[in-house]
C-alpha cells in the first residue's frame, strides 16, 4: 500500500494505492470515483460534469466546491 | 405542446408566465420530483452501476423526455394560475447571449431567472424571483433535494457565473457548428470514452472536444461548470437555468437530426449499457408509480420513441447556428 497527501484548505488529500486500485480521501471521508482510462482521467458523483487528470485534482475541486458554502454554514451555526 | 422560443424574445408578460409557473411547480410539490428523478437517475457508485440518463447515448433521448413531461406540468401550472397554459419551455441559445451581466443579458435579470451569486455570502443568489428565503411565513425557492452523498448540503440557490478559473466562458456557435458536422450520433463502447469524429452525442454531451479548438469540458457540461454553485452536482435541476441549457442542448440534438436525416438516428440496439440501447425502457419512464402529487404511473418510453420530433408535438423557432 502506498499513501500520498497533500493539505488543501484545512483538509488533508489522501490518494491510497492499494495493488494498483487507488482511492481518494478526503480527511477520513473515502470518495467513491470511477476512472475512465487505466489511469485516469477520474469521475466522481460529487461533480458529475467534470472529469480530472489526477485524483488529487478532482479531490481540490470537491474542497473548492465544498468551500462555496462553508462560510455561511459557519455564520449559520453560530447565530 | 406548441413552439419553444429563445428565451430573449418573450414578452415581459411571457417572462412573467414562466416564472409564476415554476414557482407554482415548487409550491406544489411537483418541482422538486423533477430534482429528485435527476438524482435518481445519475445511479450509485458501484462498479458495474450504469448511469441511467448520462454518460452514453441514452443522454439526449432521456432529456429530451424529461423535458416533454416537465413543459407538460408548466402548462398546468401556467392554468392553475388563471392563463391558458399555451406557454412552453423557452431556451438559452448560451452561443450569443454570453454575458453575465443583466444589464446586457436579461435572461439574468430579476424579473427572469435573476443573477449571479455573491461570492462574499456563499454564492447566494440575494435578488431575483429564485433567491432562496427560508423565513417562516415567506419561504421562496427553498432547495429540498440534494445528493445523499453530500451529508452537509444547503438550502439556498447558488450561482458562481465562470468563478472557476478553468471554465471561465462558455461554449461558442463554433463549438456547435463543430459538432453539427459529425456525421455519427454515437459509437461502441458508448461512454464518456468515443472520440469526437465518432459521436455527436459524446461531443454534445460535454466528454471531448474536437481538437485543436475544443475546451474541455465542452459544450453541455461545459454550461454547467460555467454556471457554477447549485448546477454543479447531481441536484442541478434545483435550479431553473438546468432547464433552459437543456432545452438548447435538445435543439441543437434537432438541429443534428434535420442536417443527417440519412444518419442512423439511434445506433445502439444492444451492448450499450442498461437502459441505453434503442429498445430499452428509460428509468424512470418505465411504467412506474409516479411520486408527483396526483400521478398515478409514468409512461413507459424508449429512446426509440423520441427520435421523431414531429411526433412529439414541438418545435423549435429556429434550428439556425
Amino acid at each position: 500500500m502506498t499513501k500520498k497527501s497533500i493539505s488543501y484548505k484545512g483538509k488533508r488529500i489522501s490518494v491510497v494505492e492499494v495493488q494498483g486500485a487507488k482511492q481518494l480521501f478526503l480527511d477520513s471521508e473515502h470518495i467513491p470515483v470511477k476512472v475512465r482510462g487505466r489511469s485516469g482521467p477520474y469521475w466522481s458523483r460529487h461533480l458529475p460534469y467534470v472529469e480530472f487528470p489526477t485524483l488529487e485534482q478532482l479531490g481540490r475541486a470537491i474542497v473548492d466546491y465544498r468551500a462555496l458554502d462553508e462560510k455561511k454554514k459557519t455564520e449559520r451555526k453560530t447565530r | 405542446m406548441g413552439i419553444r422560443q429563445n428565451q430573449k424574445t418573450l414578452s415581459p408578460a411571457m417572462r412573467s408566465r414562466f416564472v409564476n409557473a415554476l414557482k407554482r411547480m415548487k409550491t406544489d410539490g411537483v418541482y422538486d420530483v423533477y430534482v429528485r428523478w435527476h438524482v435518481e437517475a445519475m445511479g450509485d457508485m458501484g462498479p458495474n452501476s450504469p448511469n441511467f440518463a448520462h454518460q452514453g447515448p441514452v443522454f439526449l433521448p432521456w432529456h429530451r423526455q424529461f423535458l416533454i413531461l416537465f413543459e407538460e406540468d408548466l402548462q398546468k401550472a401556467d392554468r392553475a394560475n388563471g392563463a391558458d397554459g399555451s406557454i412552453t419551455l423557452p431556451y438559452w441559445d448560451w452561443t450569443v447571449d454570453q454575458s453575465p451581466d443583466p444589464a446586457e443579458n436579461p435572461l439574468w435579470a430579476d424579473d427572469l431567472l435573476g443573477p449571479t451569486g455573491d461570492p462574499n455570502q456563499g454564492f447566494r443568489v440575494t435578488s431575483g424571483p429564485f433567491a432562496t428565503d427560508t423565513t417562516q411565513g415567506h419561504e421562496n425557492w427553498v432547495l429540498h433535494v440534494h445528493d445523499p452523498m453530500d451529508d452537509q448540503p444547503v438550502d439556498f440557490l447558488q450561482r458562481g457565473f465562470g468563478s472557476d478559473p478553468q471554465v471561465d466562458n462558455l461554449p461558442t456557435a463554433d463549438d456547435v457548428r463543430n459538432a453539427l458536422q459529425v456525421p455519427v450520433y454515437d459509437s461502441s463502447p458508448w461512454n464518456t470514452r468515443v472520440v469526437g469524429t465518432k459521436s455527436f452525442r459524446n461531443l454534445l454531451e460535454g466528454w471531448v472536444t474536437i481538437k485543436p479548438t475544443g475546451r474541455e469540458p465542452g459544450l453541455h457540461n461545459r454550461v454547467h461548470v460555467w454556471i457554477g454553485g447549485s448546477m454543479l452536482p447531481m441536484s442541478s435541476p434545483n435550479d431553473p437555468i438546468f432547464f433552459l441549457n437543456h432545452c438548447n442542448v435538445d435543439r441543437i440534438w434537432a438541429a443534428w437530426q434535420t442536417a443527417h436525416q440519412q444518419a442512423d438516428q439511434y445506433p445502439p440496439t444492444q451492448g450499450a449499457p442498461e437502459g441505453h440501447n434503442r429498445g430499452d425502457l428509460m428509468q424512470p419512464f418505465d411504467g412506474r408509480a409516479d411520486a408527483r402529487p396526483g400521478g398515478t404511473t409514468l409512461p413507459k418510453v424508449t429512446p426509440a420513441d423520441l427520435l421523431d420530433l414531429t411526433k412529439l408535438g414541438y418545435s423549435y423557432d429556429t434550428l439556425a447556428f
